[in-house]
């Protein structure tokens, strides 16, 4: 028949190119699916986000730091308690996450790394949102509002954690931002000075400065010295060869100062002294023990930089000048405000140190009850008990001399101040501790940057510890 | 010589097969329509364009089998289920242009009766093919001069004649008018002297004299669509043509000859033209410029990862996110909201409309128009079809023509209409 054999060889033509569509169609609708659902420039990957009705944070007693609410047929983050702006970070379907919302992401988005077939079915035959899973915290927002009350107008960080178990109360890094104004504030808060993004809590590296005379302290009661022995000239400034110069926090009349009167007003010329008569490897051994070696970090929030190791000195002047920097807590050794809280818990607890966690408990969607947070905190000595009760005396002895007398009634309550340097800054400590009538024991710390005023730093532990006697 | 018998229509005059398919259609526009309302605020009037789509699909039905009893029973129930899910697709993208689709589906509905009905309609596009090519020309021409873009963007190609608010598209009535005159110009010329015993071989048959003309006015159009850029158009022309040749003269140096044409023609074009360059370029390569020149392409690939087999669903999925989803890519959008089930289903469509033209053509005899102008007519639809889901899949480089009784686009729908009412005559027997 006219051209049937050419309207064959077309219509194989036609079926072949038909194929040829439907295997590039499988291509990207099955093997090539992932690679482009997950390329960042996809916007349906932020109006998943969008959809996604993310789970709530809760403080210990149930109130909202963030919740997800609908406003017309979006949904919004919403944060209606500014105390806890630091700690709680920030969601933007622009600018990702921050703080809490960026530690349990997965959770409170509900992404499940094993899904049930019940949800596969849900998501994906009938589209149904995503919902997350409530978390609450460890925070207490009554604490946690008293904190950062009394230090508003500062630049630092403040950290107050449970000394049995590690829970953390109250955690604030200052500068901070409003999250229900992220998008608008973005650009203006990224040239901000203070870095508002970063939790100097968590994440900041401070010279340990006169906070060190608590390891120098530890190790003279654990190894019998006497610590009552007045040392001359205790009083007087320190030149650490590098043209830094370092002080005493409180300076008196007398300048024969016993090494714990020393670390009462902060001196250091008695450490140094200390430090001299022990032998080379005290120093070390001293910061192995503490974990300061380890970057202190909580579950679910990106680990710290690990700290390296020490540089190996010259000899000479140099080693000698290396070795006192070291011995002042002014060498390579840094810590973070958390870090240095878990060691002020160990003093409280018996010389047992408690990895600090901030996750209370979980409830997944459509769920009643809370789930236990299941992780358990690492127990760690780092004192015998006896040297721990000691320097819980001297610390008690501190708060009263330098702070002020205890409030009638009230909790028992300990710290010392400190200072430490970091180039032209200063920065000024008030590390200590709060034990409650009701036998429950808090250690904090408040760092605060380029400040000298005594007055200030003492108003914010007074206002603290008025806080957790008001509460415990 | 005594005239080839009159073929007679190989389908009876028993419809309910048609019928039936007809019902499923109905059946799947509405589950469609009713998903796509059900997924947002909807009112009374967003039934409108199904209302009249089971309006055409009735009178249509009725019309036929008043007039045209004996026809092939799977082209319009084919034509309406591709028409009704493209307005279905229509209402989820662009819902402001459903109802205007639904009219130009009446007016193409009726188009296509009276090619199917009309019994004179064939004899005139052979008798008059000069005329009637000229006609087109001349459109063509205008809208050189008075071409506008219904989308009144000052870039984007003035390939429409308007009055009004109603817009056209020449180029797509040359379709029609361009294969009837090269079946008609080689039925008569070439292909005739093929079949009529004569002994005289395919290339001796295709004389200068005989082509010269055909070759001219062929070339008038191509020049034209290049001048306006149409070149997605005037590459389906040309691959019209030179398949028509080879059906023409059964040699198969002229598909070679022609695959050969188009890769220099193509490359020539690269450096000629922006528009073909960004083509190729983003075909070659996209992701370097996903969010720029290649977005377009890019999120269509996208589409068809997020509808993975099953899809998001109708009025579920993002494709609102593809450029104009609703004109060339709505394939990529069907994609999405419907998977790969989707995509195969319309895959198969455009393999039965392939099947069934082509068995048409067959069914002609020994009468090479007709037989020629089935063939044309079925690659038209098939092969814009063809071109525009490669391009939407990055199989080829974009084309920027419309996917048959899917994509956005009255003239189009109109053309693709009238084409299937031919080939309804066609079927019919076609005295």
């Amino acid at each position: 028949m006219l051209f049937s054999r050419e309207i064959r060889r077309i219509f194989l033509g036609i079926l072949i190119a038909l194929t040829l569509i439907g295997l590039s169609a499988t291509y990207w609708a099955v093997a090539g699916r992932e690679t482009l659902l997950q390329r960042e420039d996809n916007p349906r990957i932020i109006e998943a986000l969008a959809r996604i009705q993310r789970g709530s944070i809760q403080d210990r007693h149930g109130q909202i730091l963030a919740e997800t609410v609908a406003v017309g047929s979006a949904l919004q983050r919403r944060y209606p308690a500014p105390s806890s702006y630091s700690i709680v970070g920030y969601y933007s379907l622009r600018y990702g996450v921050g703080g809490v919302e960026a530690a349990f992401d997965a959770e409170l988005a509900g992404s499940r790394a094993a899904e049930s077939p019940a949800d596969y079915f849900e998501r994906e035959l009938l589209r149904q949102p995503q919902v997350g899973s409530d978390i609450k915290l460890t925070l207490d927002a009554k604490i946690q509002s008293a904190l950062v009350s009394a230090m508003q107008g500062t630049w630092g960080a403040a950290v107050v954690i449970d000394a049995e178990n590690g829970d953390v109360l109250a955690m604030t890094s200052l500068p901070s931002y409003d999250p229900n104004t992220l998008d608008e504030d973005w650009s203006a808060l990224i040239e901000q000075a203070g870095d508002p993004f970063f939790n100097r809590a968590l994440q900041g590296h401070y010279q340990l400065g006169g906070s060190i005379y608590l390891l120098w302290l530890m190790d003279a009661f654990q190894t019998g010295f006497d610590v009552s022995a007045r040392i001359d000239g205790a009083t007087e400034e320190i030149e650490l060869g590098d043209g830094t110069t370092v002080s005493c926090v409180v300076v008196t009349e007398a300048s024969a100062l016993s090494l714990t009167k020393a670390f009462i007003q902060g001196c250091p010329l008695s450490f140094d002294r200390y430090r001299q008569a022990e032998s080379a490897s005290a120093y070390q051994e001293l910061i192995l023990r503490a974990g300061f070696r380890e970057p202190a970090g909580l579950a679910g929030f990106a680990a710290p930089e690990p700290i390296s190791p020490p540089a190996v000195a010259n000899a000479g002047t140099d080693a000698a000048a290396e070795a006192r920097r070291q011995a002042l807590g002014q060498g390579e050794i840094t810590t973070s405000p958390l870090h240095l809280a878990t060691l002020i818990a160990a003093i409280v607890n018996e010389g047992m140190a408690v990895s600090p966690q901030i996750l209370l408990a979980q409830r997944e969607p459509k769920a009643k009850d809370w789930s236990p947070n299941g992780e358990t905190a690492n127990r760690r000595r780092i004192m015998d008990a006896g040297a721990a009760r000691a320097l819980r005396s001297v610390l008690a002895d501190a708060w009263r001399q330098v702070v002020g007398p205890p409030i009638p009634g009230a909790g028992e309550t300990g710290g010392h101040m400190a200072l430490s340097q970091a180039g032209e800054d200063t920065q000024l400590w008030l590390n200590g501790y709060f034990a409650s009538t009701g036998g429950k024991s808090f250690a904090f710390v408040i760092v605060l940057e380029n400040l000298r005023q005594l007055e200030q730093i003492v108003a914010i532990g007074q206002a603290l510890s008025a806080a957790l006697d008001d509460r415990y | 010589m005594n005239a080839p018998p009159e073929p007679q229509s190989r389908w009876s005059r028993h419809d309910g097969g048609a019928s039936l398919l007809l019902v499923l259609a109905a059946v799947f526009v509405f589950a469609g329509m009713a998903a796509v309302n059900l997924s947002r605020p909807t009112r009374p009037s967003d039934w409108l364009g199904f209302l009249v789509w089971f309006a055409c699909m009735l009178v249509g039905s009725l019309v036929l089998n008043r007039f045209l009893p004996r026809r092939d029973p799977l082209l319009f129930p084919l034509a309406m289920f591709l028409s009704g899910w493209g307005l279905v697709a229509i209402e989820r993208l662009a819902p402001a242009f459903a109802d205007r689709q639904a009219l130009w589906l009446a007016i193409s509905l009726i188009a296509m009766l009276i090619a199917a009905a009309f019994p004179e309609a064939l004899r005139w596009l052979r008798a008059y093919r000069y005329l009637l090519l000229a006609l087109a020309l001349v459109l063509l021409l205008a809208t050189i001069a008075l071409g506008r873009n219904p989308s009144g963007f000052p870039l984007a190609p003035r390939l429409w004649l308007g009055i009004g608010a109603i817009f056209f598209q020449p180029s797509e009535l040359m379709k029609i008018i361009l294969v009837a005159f090269l079946a008609s110009y080689l039925g008569e010329g070439i292909a005739s002297r093929r079949g009529d015993g004569s002994g005289s071989s395919a290339f001796q048959a295709m004389s200068p004299r005989l082509l010269g003309p055909m070759l001219t006015m062929w070339l008038l159009c191509m020049v034209i669509l290049v001048w306006q850029r149409d070149l997605g158009t005037a590459m389906l022309f040309f691959v019209v043509f030179a398949l028509l040749l080879y059906l023409a003269s059964g040699d198969m140096r002229i598909l070679v000859g022609g695959a050969v044409l188009v890769l220099v023609a193509g490359i020539a074009a690269y450096r000629l033209f922006d528009v073909v360059q960004l083509r190729v370029d983003i075909w070659l390569n996209p992701w370097p410029e996903a969010a720029d020149r290649a977005y377009q392409i890019v999120q269509s690939l996208m589409a068809f990862g997020a509808g993975g087999i099953f899809g998001a669903g109708p009025g579920l999925g993002s494709p609102t996110y593809i450029p104009v989803a609703h004109s060339d890519f709505v394939f990529a959008a069907v994609a999405e909201e419907w998977g790969l089930l989707g995509v195969v289903a319309i895959l198969s469509c455009f393999g039965v409309l392939a099947w069934r033209g082509l068995t048409i053509a067959l069914t002609h005899g020994g009468r090479p128009f007709y037989k020629l102008l089935a063939v044309g007519l079925t690659m038209m639809l098939v092969l814009q079809a063809i071109m525009i889901m490669a391009g939407v899949i990055k199989l080829l480089p974009l084309t920027g023509v419309t996917l048959p009784f899917i994509s956005y686009g009255g003239s189009s729908l109109l053309i693709c209409y009238t084409m299937t009412g031919i080939l309804l005559r066609l079927s019919s027997g076609a005295r």
